[in-house]
């Protein structure tokens, strides 16, 4: 009859069968759910390694050898001048020296510190990235146990949020009654994150808004600059904290590399879609005022590396929530700039 | 044609056109909730009912999940002429201690529930009146039997049921009644008192051809198996007998009044009951208990199969039928669901599936050629049982955790109704075709229960609480009901 090798017999067992497990959901307390062990481990581990490039790995590039090999005897030579500076200090026995000498153990403290937030705030990310590596698996094989496993995993990284409680909570109620494949993450999609996409979008229109009047108000360019810089790293950390994973410093760089790596990979498609349009508008603006047109156009920048930013941080693809567009945004960032703009001119 | 199908052409279209007028001040959706005797039909509609009152767990209703039903009740009942679903009574015996799954439906009744709610899309929100009226309504499962014999004549439905009576696991239920008939002469003189005997021992038969085993798709007609009102009423003093040449007996004869009754009963009982509750449906959802099926073998599965596809061939909506004119409204969305989902692990549910999806083939295939949307499920409307995995040697068995009912047996364990067991039913095939085809060595039914290699015994329904001590109703356990209600209702709240 069926393919198997030996035909299984219809059994009893009793409820108290030691060989019988089971399912975890429906025990009734579940509310410190399995999730959280494997999250807490996660976390606590320390030898995670940094695998958020997920844009493929490249064999050995000589470019960057040469480079980071420059940049270490760069280093190394800074180091040994600073170090000469430093001992000179360190070798009088009077005030100067000890006080030098508590600068110094401070700052290494302080550095010892900061790696040590830099490599908790990348095992953040990399958490993430599991989840996401492993809910892309599953959607493509259609393999329940992972998805369950993916989606508890999920809803752990979530459970200790005040403002997610309610929702955590109603998607572990609702997982035991969900049974076919794909749609208990579709589940965690519409419950766990989409409240989270609306803060987010909320984040990119706030950002967005800023860089674009501080790049029509601002004097100089290199301060727009500089700005337009500043408050992209600041919103990539803000979605990235939003979404579970608060990275360091070095992992916002991180960040901000994939994101742009996202945009020039996405960019063909997003560019009919999001920039003609923009791009027709801004002209007209620019013609307007000069000031004006560079605003909106470094806001629209700064949407567009936001939207890429909320693809490449969501741990899960859109499955049921629907994805924020450039152009949703655009129009709140330019709205209250039409208002200023009317006043100049009329 | 005669001139009854024309007057009921125009009273159809009449009825259909006032619906539609009256729709326009509340739209109404006739959920058709379609099954044999014993699929599920009235816990289906009980927990689909309490589901959208206490706001159940729907994760996949989208309307609910997206908080946009702000209120649903119970109409008072609409038409004074039909007995109103007696809901409050089955909930009662599913809250029970030890709960009861509801008794077989014996007569016909109706519920009326009423949604408000606030549409996705603007111009429906100005527009529409945000309130949809869903009519369901549940009748014993033994008179759907009846609807394909609309579509026969008297000769051709004798021939079928002698042999139907003919089939190895009838057979002897039928004897006494085939016996008597073989004595019959359809050309004799017509005579009350052969009618009469014969119409008892054919009901008789029926009865006994049932007790066998209850979940098995009985032969009809219907009324016989339940009279309902009916009982003792000439319009059931008739039973199948082959004319001799193959031709219409003689006016006058045995055979003659036979058929004149036959003819009655299909005009006074079956078109009736079709015109007033299946001929105006806008959402149908066939539930199919495939399992008892399967657990009744392979000759089972057929007559399932058999029947279902005759009852559903009643709902084409083609031309050439009397009722297509009726049907000025289709019915869109079709759902078949194999019912009693939750007797097995849900890494079968696949299969059981499949299986739905070849008992249903034919009708699948017509819906779909005419148009409509159809979709196959494993479904339990009431959740009996949890999921277990068990370690047998070096397997794992996927099983389902649950307190059997009384009398219920798996092997040479006879479950007594209060103890809970764990349960592996043992394996559905890859091929659902297979199942189709008799085991070598045929086995009476009833007794091949002991060493069948797929055995789903039925389960206790989980004790439902009315009420939660916070106050609040506690949801019920269930399998893709939440997708039921999206699938037939889903769009008219959109």
């Amino acid at each position: 009859m069926s393919a198997a090798p030996e035909p299984r017999k219809p059994r009893v067992f009793a409820p108290d069968d030691p060989a019988l497990i089971e399912e975890p959901a429906a025990a009734a307390g579940a509310d410190a759910a399995p999730g959280d062990p494997a999250a807490a481990t996660a976390s606590a581990d320390p030898t995670v390694r940094p695998t958020l490039a997920d844009l493929g790995r490249r064999g050995l590039r000589w470019g960057t050898i040469l480079i980071a090999t420059l940049a270490g005897a760069a280093l190394l030579g800074a180091g040994a001048w600073f170090a000469r500076l430093v001992s000179a200090a360190l070798v009088r026995d009077d005030w100067v020296g000890w006080t030098t000498l508590v600068l110094l153990l401070t700052a290494g403290v302080a550095t010892l510190m900061l790696g040590l937030r830099e490599i908790v705030g990348f095992s953040r990310l990399a958490r993430l990235h599991r989840v996401k590596a492993e809910a892309a698996a599953a959607i493509r094989e259609r393999d329940q146990k992972r998805e369950r496993k993916a989606a508890l995993r999920l809803a752990g990284l979530y459970a200790r949020r005040p403002e997610l409680a309610w929702s955590v909570r109603r998607f572990r109620e609702h997982a035991r009654d969900v049974h076919d494949a794909g749609e208990l993450l579709a589940l965690a999609d519409r419950d766990l994150l989409a409240p989270l996409d609306l803060e987010a979008r909320r984040l990119v229109t706030a950002s967005a808004k800023r860089v674009a009047t501080v790049t029509a108000l601002s004097p100089m360019v290199f301060i727009a600059v500089t700005y337009v810089g500043v408050e992209n790293l600041r919103l990539l950390r803000g979605l990235a904290t939003l979404y579970g994973g608060r990275p360091g410093f070095i992992g916002v760089l991180r960040l901000a590399n994939m994101v742009l790596a996202h945009i020039v990979a996405t960019g063909g498609i997003a560019m009919t879609d999001d920039l003609l349009g923009q791009f027709l508008g801004q002209d007209i603006l620019r013609r307007l005022s000069r000031r004006l047109g560079e605003g909106a156009f470094n806001g629209a920048l700064t949407a567009r590396i936001g939207i890429a930013a909320i693809d490449v941080i969501r741990p899960l693809p859109f499955l049921a929530a629907t994805r924020p567009r450039v152009r949703d945004v655009l129009g709140e960032v330019l709205r209250p700039m039409f208002g200023v703009a009317k006043k100049p001119s009329g | 044609m005669r001139l009854s199908d024309l007057t009921e052409t125009t009273a159809g279209a009449l009825k259909s056109a006032s619906a539609a007028l009256s729709d326009l001040m509340t739209p109404t959706v006739r959920l058709g909730v379609t099954g044999l005797a014993r699929s599920g039909k009235t816990v289906f509609i009980t927990t689909l009912v309490r589901s959208l009152l206490a706001g159940g767990r729907l994760p996949f209703f989208s309307a609910m999940a997206e908080g946009r039903i702000t209120r649903a009740y119970l109409e008072p009942q609409p038409d004074d002429a039909v007995p109103r679903f007696a809901y409050e009574e089955h909930l009662g015996l599913l809250a029970k201690a030890p709960p009861e799954w509801p008794e077989s439906t014996r007569r016909l009744s109706q519920l009326r529930l009423t949604i408000e709610y606030t549409s996705k899309l603007a111009l429906r929100r100005t527009l529409g009146p945000g309130r949809l009226h869903v009519d369901i309504v549940d009748y014993p499962g033994e008179w759907l039997i009846d609807l394909p014999l609309l579509e026969m004549s008297f000769p051709d439905w004798s021939r079928q049921a002698v042999e139907d009576a003919r089939a190895p696991h009838r057979r002897q239920a039928a004897a006494p009644w085939l016996e008597l008939i073989s004595t019959l002469d359809p050309e004799a003189l017509e005579d009350e008192q052969i009618a009469l005997t014969g119409a008892e021992a054919f009901t008789r038969y029926l009865l006994a051809a049932r007790a066998l085993d209850p979940a098995l798709s009985a032969p009809g007609p219907g009324r016989f198996l339940l009279p309902g009102d009916l009982a003792g009423s000439p319009l059931l003093t008739f039973f199948p007998l082959p004319p001799a040449g193959g031709s219409a007996s003689p006016r006058g004869s045995l055979g003659a009044m036979l058929a004149r009754r036959f003819e009655s009963y299909k005009a006074h009982v079956v078109k009736p009951f079709f015109r007033d509750h299946f001929a105006r449906l806008d959402r149908q959802i066939v539930l199919m208990d495939a399992l008892s099926a399967v657990n009744a073998g392979a000759s089972a599965l057929a007559d399932l199969q058999r029947t279902m596809e005759a009852v559903l061939e009643c709902f084409r909506p083609g031309a050439n039928t009397w009722l297509s004119s009726i049907l000025a409204r289709r019915i869109d969305r079709l759902l078949f669901a194999a019912t009693k989902a939750d007797h097995l692990h849900h890494s079968s549910h696949d299969r059981l599936e499949a299986i739905l999806r070849l008992l249903a083939e034919q009708a699948i295939a017509r819906a779909s050629f005419a148009g409509a949307e159809v979709k196959v499920m494993a479904l339990a409307a009431l959740r009996a049982t949890r999921e277990a995995e068990a370690r047998s040697g070096r397997q794992t068995l996927p099983c389902i955790v649950g307190v059997p009912l009384p009398g219920e047996r798996l092997g040479r364990k006879v479950f007594d109704g209060v103890a809970e067991a764990a349960v592996f039913p043992g394996d559905l095939p890859e091929d659902a075709a297979s199942l189709l085809v008799p085991p070598a060595g045929a086995i009476a039914p009833g007794e091949d229960s002991a060493d069948a290699s797929v055995h789903f015994p039925r389960f206790r329904p989980p004790r439902v609480s009315l009420e939660a001590p916070s106050g609040e109703a506690p949801a019920l356990p269930h399998i893709r009901l939440d997708r039921a209600i999206e699938f037939l209702l889903g769009d008219r709240l959109a």
